[in-house]
Order: structure tokens, then C-alpha cells, then sequence
């Protein structure tokens, strides 16, 4: 019996949410700042958490800003005001894939550890480091899985790719993160 | 490394990733939304002014480019409507040199 109440106090919460957050897209779309300013409140955090695990912490911030400011010009193009969240998080990402991509060749030699250094390499590599080793869509699935707690149908949503491409990223990534902290893989 | 060490090394990365991953935005949520807000007014206006000012000036380069053109346009009126022409006798013939000199050509017979 408690269950249930609690079960029905959940949803009816839950709905409310979803409710409030289907006014303030349609809010936006009809090109009010202030409801967009709102939603940017409800997932600048997750946004800025997904990003800093892709590009890291000095550009993660504009990155999100700028994929935000990309996603009010485009909020006519939204079709389902529930997917809000996944469909902003699509845009932080794949600007986050296009800036990863570039700074990748860049990669100062100085910044790869040498491999007689490490000991326990989670420790000494510190988490950024051994992140930057991954694939920037591998990085993203391991965060939306490790830090987020994301079903793969959530995260192919997230990023838009198919939920048997997310088992696949995360496969690999497991299998390179083994390799570097085993510290064959530098 | 044992599959034993192996594991409890993926366990700490998790752990720690999770830790890492979970630090709050260098900037709160309540300044981020502010000044992205403020940006979208400055980019619903800047547009406006961007449009006028191309329209305003393809305007101008327009009117400028006709302007140029019909005065080094050569006179293509027929040249009767600069000068009236006389009514010429039948033994007259009238040659244009150019639009302001008629060349008339009077034809006699030598009886």
C-alpha cells in the first residue's frame, strides 16, 4: 500500500516535471529567452559533466555554451519537447566530437607519461590522462554509463547513434582502459 | 597483472571516474543560464542590424551601378528625336554623322 501511494506520488511528480518541462520548450520555440534561460538551468550541469569527459576542463564550459546558444536557434526544429534533454545533449556532443577531432593531432609528446613511470596507472596518470587515450565517442559512452548511470537506449538517444554502437564503444574502451592501466598501451 | 589485480584496477578507475566526473561546473548553473540568456538577445538583435545594413547597401550599389551605366551608355535615340527634322523635298536625301549633324544631300539634275 505504501508502495503504491509512494509509486503514485512518483509518477504524478515525475509528470508534473515532464509537463513543466513541455511549457518551457514550447515557451522557447515561441522564442521567450527566459524559458530558455530555465532550461539551460535544468542541464547545464549534466551538459558541462558530458562535455569535461570529452574535451576536458579548459574548453568543456564554452563548448556547452556554445552548444546551447546553437540549440535555441535551432529550437523550431525540436519535434518532441520530452527529448529536450537528449536532443541539447546531441548538439554539446557532436560540437564536442568536431573539437576533440581537431585537437587530437595536436597531442603534445610531453603530455604522454613514460611507460616505465607508472605503477598503479589510474593514480599517477590522474583521470584525464587516461581518458584522453580513448576514442572521444568511447570517452562519452564510458562517462554517460560510469558517471550519468545510463541505460545504452538512454545513451543512443544521448548521442545519437544506435544502442548496439554504444556496447560496441564501451567494449572497446574497457579493453583499452585495461591495456592502460596494465600499462601496455602507451 | 593477475585478472584479480586487473579488476580491482578497473574498479578504482570507475571509482575514481565517477568522483572526477562528478565535480560541479566551474561556473553555476544560475550565471551559466544568465549570460547565455543575455547572448541570445544579443544575437536575435545583431542579425536585424546585419540584414538592414547588407539590404541598405545592395540598395545603394544597385542605384550607384544603374546610375554608372546609363551615363556611359551611348546615345541610342534615334537621332530625329534631338533635332526635328524638316520635311525634306523629294530630290534630298539626309545623312546622320552623328546625333547632332545632319548631312543633307540635295540631288540636281544637270538640265
Amino acid at each position: 500500500m505504501t508502495r503504491c501511494v509512494h509509486e503514485q506520488t512518483l509518477r504524478s511528480t515525475l509528470s508534473g516535471v515532464s509537463d513543466e518541462l513541455v511549457g518551457l520548450v514550447a515557451s522557447a520555440q515561441e522564442g521567450s529567452p527566459e524559458a530558455f534561460r530555465l532550461l539551460v538551468d535544468g542541464c547545464w550541469e549534466r551538459l558541462v559533466r558530458l562535455s569535461r569527459s570529452i574535451v576536458g576542463e579548459a574548453e568543456a564550459e564554452d563548448l556547452v555554451q556554445e552548444g546551447l546558444i546553437a540549440a535555441w536557434r535551432a529550437m523550431k526544429s525540436l519535434r518532441n519537447p520530452e527529448g529536450f534533454d537528449a536532443w541539447v545533449a546531441r548538439i554539446v556532443f557532436r560540437r564536442c566530437l568536431r573539437r576533440a577531432r581537431g585537437f587530437r593531432r595536436f597531442l603534445p609528446m610531453d603530455s604522454i607519461p613514460e611507460r616505465s613511470s607508472l605503477g598503479n596507472a589510474e593514480e599517477q596518470l590522474g583521470i584525464w590522462q587516461l581518458l584522453s587515450r580513448l576514442a572521444p565517442r568511447q570517452r562519452a559512452v564510458l562517462h554517460l554509463t560510469i558517471v550519468e548511470g545510463m541505460t545504452d537506449s538512454e545513451i543512443a538517444g544521448s548521442l545519437g547513434i544506435k544502442a548496439a554502437s554504444v556496447r560496441a564503444h564501451r567494449r572497446r574502451a574497457k579493453d583499452r582502459l585495461a591495456q592502460l592501466l596494465d600499462g601496455r598501451g602507451l | 597483472m593477475s585478472v584479480e589485480e586487473q579488476h580491482r584496477s578497473e574498479q578504482g578507475f570507475e571509482e575514481a571516474f565517477r568522483e572526477w566526473g562528478r565535480r560541479p561546473a566551474r561556473m553555476p548553473a544560475h550565471i551559466a543560464s544568465q549570460r547565455i540568456a543575455s547572448k541570445l538577445d544579443q544575437r536575435r538583435r545583431k542579425p536585424r542590424w546585419r540584414w538592414l545594413a547588407a539590404a541598405a547597401a545592395i540598395v545603394f550599389a544597385v542605384a550607384g551601378a544603374w546610375l554608372l551605366w546609363q551615363q556611359a551608355l551611348p546615345d541610342s535615340r534615334p537621332p530625329s528625336m534631338e533635332i526635328t527634322q524638316p520635311a525634306l523635298d523629294e530630290n534630298v536625301v539626309l545623312w546622320w554623322l552623328d546625333s547632332n549633324t545632319p548631312v543633307y544631300f540635295v540631288i540636281t539634275t544637270s538640265s
